[in-house]
Order: C-alpha cells, then sequence, then structure tokens
C-alpha cells in the first residue's frame, strides 16, 4: 500500500474506532480522506515552494487554473501519489520562476496573440475530447460526459473572460504582476489541455517514467 | 468532554470526507495527477 494511502487509512480508522457504518460508507470516507489528504499535500507544497522560489502567486495561479478545468475535463494520470505530488509541484513552480524570468523580455502583443492560440486551441480540445477519464474512474453514463463538458466549455469561457480582463487591466495600470498572472492562467489552460490528447498522455508518461527511476535510484 | 470533542470531530471529518468523495464522483477525476480507484457504491449513485 502507498505511504498516503496507510495515512489516510490509519486516520479514518483512529477517528472512526468503535462507531457503528457499514462497509459501503467507511469506502466512501476513506476514498474522501485519500482525496482530501492529497489535496492538502498537492497544495501546500505549491505554496511552500512558490514562497520559496518567489513566486506564489504565479505558481497559485498555475494550480488554480489546472484545477478548475481538471475537475471537469479530467485528463492524464499518474499511478502513484508521491509522484503525482513532484509534478505538480514541479510544473507549477517551475514554470513559474520561467514566466518570471522571461516575462519582461516578451512584448504584450505576442502575449496576446499566444493567449489567443492558446485559447483557441484549448477550445477545439475540449469540444474534441473532453471529458478524458481514468481506468480508476471510468466515465460510462452519458448524461455525465455531456454535463461534463458543458461545464469544461463554462470554465473556458470563464477563464477567457478572466484573461481579457487581466489585460484591460494590464493596458491601464501597466502592472507587471497582471501580465505575469495572465501567462500563468494561459500556461495551465495550455498544460491541462495537452494532457487530454495523446501526445500529452505520451509525454506525461515519460516524464512519470523518469521520475520512477530516479525515485528507484 | 473528550467524548464530545471526539464526536464533533467524527462528525466533521465526516462530513468533510463524505463531501469531498461525492464531489470527486461528480467530477470527471480529481485534480491531482493521481486518481484512486473509486469505489463501487460511488460508481452506482
Amino acid at each position: 500500500m502507498l505511504l498516503v494511502e496507510k495515512l489516510s487509512k490509519n486516520i479514518v480508522s483512529n477517528i472512526y474506532k468503535n462507531s457503528e457504518m457499514d462497509e459501503d460508507e467507511l469506502e466512501i470516507i476513506e476514498y474522501g480522506a485519500l482525496i482530501f489528504i492529497l489535496k492538502l499535500i498537492n497544495i501546500t507544497s505549491v505554496i511552500v515552494f512558490g514562497i520559496i522560489f518567489g513566486v506564489l502567486l504565479e505558481s497559485l495561479a498555475i494550480t488554480f487554473t489546472i484545477i478548475t478545468l481538471r475537475k471537469y475535463s479530467g485528463g492524464v494520470h499518474s499511478d502513484s501519489p508521491n509522484r503525482c505530488i513532484i509534478i505538480g509541484t514541479f510544473i507549477s513552480t517551475f514554470f513559474s520562476v520561467i514566466i518570471n524570468k522571461i516575462c519582461n523580455y516578451i512584448p504584450f502583443d505576442f502575449v496576446i496573440g499566444l493567449a489567443v492560440i492558446i485559447l483557441v486551441f484549448s477550445y477545439y480540445i475540449i469540444l474534441k475530447l473532453a471529458p478524458v477519464d481514468s481506468p480508476a474512474k471510468p466515465i460510462v453514463n452519458m448524461e455525465m460526459r455531456k454535463k461534463l463538458k458543458s461545464m469544461s466549455i463554462l470554465v473556458m469561457i470563464f477563464i477567457s473572460i478572466l484573461l481579457l480582463l487581466l489585460s484591460i487591466l494590464y493596458i491601464k495600470f501597466t502592472y507587471i504582476i497582471l501580465l505575469r498572472i495572465l501567462e500563468c492562467i494561459c500556461f495551465g489552460v495550455f498544460w491541462q489541455c495537452s494532457s487530454l490528447t495523446v501526445p500529452g498522455h505520451a509525454i506525461m508518461g515519460k516524464i512519470d517514467n523518469i521520475l520512477k527511476y530516479i525515485i528507484r535510484k | 468532554m473528550k467524548k464530545k470533542l471526539k464526536n464533533i470531530l467524527q462528525k466533521t471529518t465526516k462530513a468533510i470526507f463524505k463531501g469531498t468523495a461525492f464531489s470527486t464522483s461528480a467530477s470527471a477525476c480529481t485534480f491531482s495527477l493521481y486518481q484512486p480507484k473509486e469505489p463501487k457504491c460511488l460508481q452506482k449513485k
């Protein structure tokens, strides 16, 4: 059993010992506890590394963009919670640092052009592929698939409006942090939508294997 | 007092964990890169 799974099972058995509940309810609580603990560790590590590298806002922007879109569009998964935490934190922090470093050298017009291309690509991918399920959580109900696709499109519309607002605010006040957050949101959308595609699955699988090899060594 | 606190802890965590499980069940997946196997009883609901 994996470490986080052990931890969540221990927490659940300690809290609920001597309490009466059926097997189904216990299974639901264990599942919920594991996901809750994973969420907590994920967000805490993004915050800690964001503070260490001085990119807290940027890494949170990437993380929350991916979280919001992923909830409805699905995507590729790692088969270990430990590697999932490492990859998630690395993506948010590393790309925030990169964006932070190169932001001053990229012209605003180029950023807007790139944002439009990313949005067009993302709408196309979501319309074509979302929701992408996994063997651990298959989505077989057609009604649910339709609902999740509609929700993904709604989230994309919300993100597009947010990006438009950020660009208008940047033009008006020229605060560089607004441009950085805009770029981070664009990256988050691009990363999440790429993870829905076949090449995205392949790249993610390669990263996962490399990490598996490094951890074993 | 200890029993009362344990009761509150049980009720609160039960609500949080169940809420997380049902919310994930209504989504495409968890937001992290790891998706634990969904319990069969949740797949039916």
